[in-house]
């Protein structure tokens, strides 16, 4: 797109959905930015040929067209939307009468201008990050937003679902914002899927903006259809003591690109980030998971499993960082992979990197194939190759599955994998 | 009646990229409701007789046959081979983490039922507690990823659990008294000595005759030189004991070399 073109389709958008000032000139510098910055860089992955950047100008989409079966899709979540359209945002009363607020993005723009104002694109992320970050600044439509205001607990875990409405040929791009503000705390699982089996461009972006001493559990499983081309990027910025666990789950059956970046500003603040992902068929995952220390005696945690079949491929880059002044802070990460073919192609590579002398890092990788031993012991009491074949895979990723909170998801998640593996032609 | 028939085996391995035969012909029939015993020197393929039988695909098959009740083993895969009727105590089980032992038996019984009708969950603990019980192992043992981190001692005695799971036709015991304390070795011979029945036969693999005065043989075979040499009953145990494998050789006037010979 021409960036006369986009800069005409931005403000045009922006004027019809009334947007503040202040964001109108977000998205102007944005489309500016994007006309000069590079793409970011992925390591061993080779993305340019894919269509990312081939989206339009945001419109106002028409009527989602529910069906039954859709709207049965959402009945049970916190917040629910199709395409830009959202369908359901119902609170539980606890969370309600704590202030908590759960909204769409265009609603909170409107109704709460100040606190976006004050977290969109501010802590977590910096619209001129890079090429598609600019993009999605300039042409974000919609998303959740997220409020825990100070001292709130809310009990019961948050579920937002969106679905990409690949019903016909659809671009996605839109921006989710959370802000716990201090010593609240507050689970989330947001789960991102498709409707349709259509092309469709996608750029989903979620800002966790954790306040001092917060607790935030935040799960993300990503179920994205085949014929989608994704760009993924969950951020997190955590002040001093706030802990932020990630349990991220990459079931897409498309092309995808993520980057799940924590940055630990405060003292004593601690991320946990755990990753699964199942590639198969030809489909291409790259994944870049990067905590950041700045805050002294802050604490990363990066743990990723992959399970590569058929002729995909699936990257892990684990990136820890230890800046200068964190001292006494600590840094771990394992990324192990597991192929399934011989066509099949992983890469699991840990970086770190340490400007600091009086801290802890350590990193373990691996990439291999299934046991013949195990194999052959499973076999050895009559189970066929395929279930033997399964439970070693379970076997590989329980370590990360068994630990997530919730046995509700725990089991979801169980199934989608199982749905994953035996996935012939998706 | 069930019959395993096992007819001039021979058997290589690769070593060093060249083939190395093992087995030079060994027959051995073993009928439901026999036990059987062989016992013989180190290296002499023992193991490699029972790995054969179940169907590693580290052991090469040179010619010979080994049936079922008449039908072929040896084209079969090996978890075709279990549901036959096959049951292989590993000489060294492997490790599994992140199966739960519970959710392996689970698998293993279901795998010989028909696809819609997976034991009862009442049925399948009520056995599980029942033969827990009768191995001395605690509910804790069930619930741990399969052998990982399991002592010697516990890995046969889980190897045992799972044949009363499963309750095979034949069960071949490769060396299950190794590592195990003399109240162990009791405990596990109680397991076994559970199954016996018409329909249910036994390989054990030992070199300590001991084994034999709690899971007491019909027959005692003696392997060297991967030949079956000689068949007698459970004296023939007692007399090894006291004479050795040299003295036997002699007898016979076989030209084995023994890795212990001065
Ligand atoms: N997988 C294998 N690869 C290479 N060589 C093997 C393999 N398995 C067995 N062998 C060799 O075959 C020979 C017979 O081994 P086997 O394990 O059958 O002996 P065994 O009679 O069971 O001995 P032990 O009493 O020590 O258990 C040995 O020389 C051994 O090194
Ligand atoms: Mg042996």
């Amino acid at each position: 797109m021409q960036t006369a073109t986009m800069l005409a389709g931005v403000q045009d958008y922006s004027q019809t959905q009334t947007e503040p000032g202040w964001l109108t000139k977000l998205r102007t510098q944005a489309v500016a930015d994007y006309a000069t910055l590079a793409l970011p860089v992925f390591e061993k992955i080779n993305y340019r040929s894919w269509p990312l950047l081939d989206v339009q100008a945001p419109e106002v989409t028409a009527n989602p067209g529910l069906t039954e079966e859709l709207s049965a899709r959402g009945r049970e979540t916190n917040f629910f939307s199709v395409g830009d359209t959202t369908v359901r945002v119902k609170l539980p009363a606890d969370a309600a009468d704590q202030g908590v607020i759960l909204c769409d993005l265009r609603t909170a723009i409107r109704k709460h201008g100040d606190l976006v104002k004050a977290n969109l694109f501010t802590q977590a992320l910096k619209p001129d990050a890079d090429k598609l970050t600019a993009l999605n600044a300039a042409l974000m439509t919609n998303g959740f937003f997220l409020y825990v205001p100070a001292n709130a607990v809310v009990k019961e875990p948050l579920e937002i679902l969106q679905l990409v409405d690949q019903r016909r040929p659809q671009n996605f791009v839109q921006h989710n914002l959370v802000v716990t503000a201090p010593n609240s705390q507050v689970e989330i699982v947001q789960r991102l899927g498709s409707v349709g089996t259509s092309d469709a461009i996608v750029h989903m972006v979620v800002e966790v903006v954790a306040g001092a001493n917060s607790h935030v559990s935040f799960a993300g499983i990503d179920n994205l259809a085949a014929n989608t081309t994704a760009y993924l990027n969950r951020r997190g910025n955590l002040s001093p003591d706030a802990h932020l666990n990630w349990e991220l789950a990459e079931m897409n059956a498309g092309q995808v690109i993520a980057d799940f970046d924590t940055e630990l500003r405060g003292r004593g603040s601690e991320a946990n980030v755990k990753t699964i992902a199942v590639a198969n068929q030809q489909q291409t995952q790259g994944i870049d998971t990067r905590v950041t220390n700045y805050g002294p005696n802050s604490v990363a945690n990066i743990v990723q499993r992959g399970v590569i079949l058929d002729a995909a491929t699936l990257i892990f880059n684990g990136i820890g960082h230890i800046v200068h002044g964190a001292h006494g802070s600590k840094a771990d990460q394992e990324n192990r992979l597991l192929m399934l073919s011989s066509a099949a192609r992983g890469d699991a590579n840990p970086i770190l990197l340490i400007d600091e002398n009086d801290v802890e890092a350590g990193h373990a990788a691996s990439v291999g194939r299934v046991d013949e031993q195990q194999m052959y012991y499973l076999r050895s009491r009559g189970i066929p190759e395929p279930v033997a074949q399964r439970l070693v895979i379970r076997g590989f990723l329980a370590g990360v599955v068994t630990e997530l909170r919730s046995p509700r998801l725990r089991k979801s998640l169980m199934s989608l994998i199982e749905r994953r593996l035996a996935d012939d032609n998706d | 009646m069930s019959t395993l028939v096992i007819k001039d085996l021979k058997v290589s391995v690769t070593e060093n990229e060249e083939e190395r035969l093992i087995l030079k012909g060994v027959n051995l029939t073993l009928n439901t409701g026999e036990t059987h015993a062989i016992m013989g020197p180190n290296g002499t393929g023992k193991s490699t007789l029972s790995e054969t039988i179940m169907g590693n695909p580290a052991y090469h098959v040179v010619s010979g046959s080994v049936t079922l009740d008449g039908e072929d083993l040896l084209s079969q895969t090996v978890d075709q081979r279990a549901r036959a009727g096959l049951f292989l105590a590993m000489q060294y089980p492997a490790e599994i983490k992140g199966v739960t032992n519970v959710e392996f038996l689970r698998a293993a019984i279901n795998a010989r039922r028909a696809k819609d009708d997976p034991i009862s969950v009442t049925d399948f603990l009520a056995d599980l507690d029942h033969n827990l019980e009768l191995l001395n192992m605690t509910p804790e043992m069930a619930e741990r990823y399969l052998n990982e981190g399991f002592s010697g001692g516990e890995k046969k005695r889980n190897e045992i659990l799972q044949l009363l799971m499963i309750k095979p036709k034949f069960a071949i015991l490769d060396e299950i008294d190794s590592g195990l304390d003399i109240d162990a070795l009791q405990v596990v011979a109680k397991g076994v000595n559970a199954l016996a029945s018409p329909d249910f036969g036994t390989l054990m693999i030992t070199h300590y005759q001991r084994l034999l005065n709690y899971i007491v043989p019909d027959y005692v075979h003696v392997m060297m030189g991967g030949r079956i040499v000689k068949t007698g009953d459970a004296d023939l145990a007692n007399k090894l004991e006291a004479e050795g494998y040299a003295g036997l050789r002699d007898e016979l006037g076989l030209n084995v070399a023994l890795t212990d010979d001065e």
